[in-house]
């Protein structure tokens, strides 16, 4: 009786002690979606176009310069909040033209964890883009959520 | 990180307290060994046929579960009460009814959210003591309901390159089932009152939209899509008829 009264007692408290969490935040909470640009055209990747090239929205203040030299290379940023479809202007200090490429998408509030509140998650349906440098874009993943990276493949 | 130690700390003076009490019950229960014993030499001298007590209603006693009152020291944001309704049939089965009511008022830095409810439990627990029926130490199961509604209000979120935005989320009501097996001790600390806490394994039976799961369902605690595991800390008042 006592031992089984003694198994009791630690089971007891191994239960409350294993329903206690943690108050911080431990997750991401803003969802990426990847942009992967493939040089395709070899004058471009002679000049050094993915070494300087840089992207920014009208709605920024600031860009995203690319960290990559050669052919290929990858550039992470977040969507949209405030709209139905974002904007991003690709451009390179070797070329004098630019490439606009909007993705339209729909937005959701997911109440993410008590301790770390709400995100959005987005799913893209489609894409535009204009054709100055850019030769192809292909929408590989189109869902961000905190558990996957959406992820976008642009062709110069 | 402050709050998680004084919760084990409170969790393991509880818990020794309920051990301690158990203690008491011993030399009670070695004396009414001895009487069995000497009952049973009796017992060799003369067959007696094992006759089958009739199922009887042997009390009826109320609880309140006071682990709930911890939740004011260190989750000051929820507010929950709970009591619970036991019919005690032969000191073997235990029909039990229990209900209380929860809210929440979550304000962080980020949002805020409001939820409110109430719960209700029907189960059975079985007394697997033989030798001393006026504790417990056994096994049930519960069939649980909770309604409530919650909302989510100054929900802001910021951005690396974009505006930060404001948000809510308006009040949605739902209904949601549980079952739960639970495993428990009980004691009698004074004559009729009872201390006891039990071990639950909550399996959720209801799907709830994973984009504004809750913070704290009434009764189930946090909205978890599978199995959750409780304890129940439960003070209990039996009232005295029918006993031996």
């Amino acid at each position: 009786m006592k031992k089984i009264r003694n198994i009791l007692l630690i089971v007891g408290i191994s239960i409350y002690i294993f329903s206690c969490t943690s108050d911080e935040c431990v997750l991401d909470s803003e969802t990426y979606l990847k942009l992967e640009i493939n040089i395709v055209d070899t004058n471009l990747v002679k000049k050094g176009f993915l070494d300087s090239l840089s992207i920014y929205s009208p709605f920024w203040t600031d860009s995203i310069h690319s960290t990559s030299t050669g052919a290929s290379g990858n550039i992470l940023l977040s969507l949209s909040p405030d709209d139905d479809s974002t904007t991003i202007i690709v451009t390179s200090e070797h070329e004098p033209e630019k490439d606009t490429l909007i993705l339209y998408h729909q937005k959701e509030l997911v109440f993410l964890s008590p301790e770390c509140g709400f995100i959005y998650t987005f799913t893209i349906n489609d894409t535009s883009y204009t054709k100055h440098l850019i030769d192809s874009v292909k929408l590989i993943n189109n869902e961000l959520t905190i558990d996957e990276e959406g992820s976008v493949e642009i062709y110069f | 990180m402050k709050k998680e130690v004084l919760k084990y700390i409170f969790s393991v003076l509880f818990l020794s307290l309920v051990c301690f009490i158990a203690r008491g019950q011993e030399p009670r229960q070695k004396k009414e060994q001895r009487q069995d014993q000497g009952q049973n030499q009796n017992d060799e001298l003369f067959v007696q046929e094992e006759v089958k007590e009739p199922l009887q209603l042997k009390g009826i006693s109320f609880g309140v579960n006071i682990g709930r009152f911890s939740d004011y020291v260190f989750m000051p944001d929820r507010v929950s009460y709970e009591s619970a309704l036991n019919v005690n049939v032969s000191n073997k089965f235990y029909g039990v009814i229990e209900a209380g009511y929860a809210t929440t008022n979550l304000k962080k830095d980020n949002y805020g959210y409001l939820s409110e409810g109430y719960f209700v439990k029907a189960g059975m627990d079985k007394n697997l003591l033989k030798k001393y029926p006026s504790d417990f130490l056994g096994i049930g199961f519960r069939i649980g309901n909770a309604q409530f509604s919650h909302s989510a209000s100054n929900i802001t979120i910021e951005s690396e390159h974009w505006n930060t935005t404001q948000s809510s989320v308006e009040n949605n009501a739902h209904s949601f089932y549980w079952f739960e097996v639970s495993f428990g001790i009980k004691g009698e600390i004074f004559k009729n009152l009872y201390l006891g806490w039990s071990g639950l394994v909550k399996i959720n039976m209801t799907s709830i939209d994973d984009t504004f799961t809750p913070y704290n369902i009434p009764g189930f605690g946090k909205y978890s899509g599978t199995v959750k595991l409780g304890v129940n800390y439960f003070i209990i008042y039996q009232i005295p008829f029918n006993r031996n």
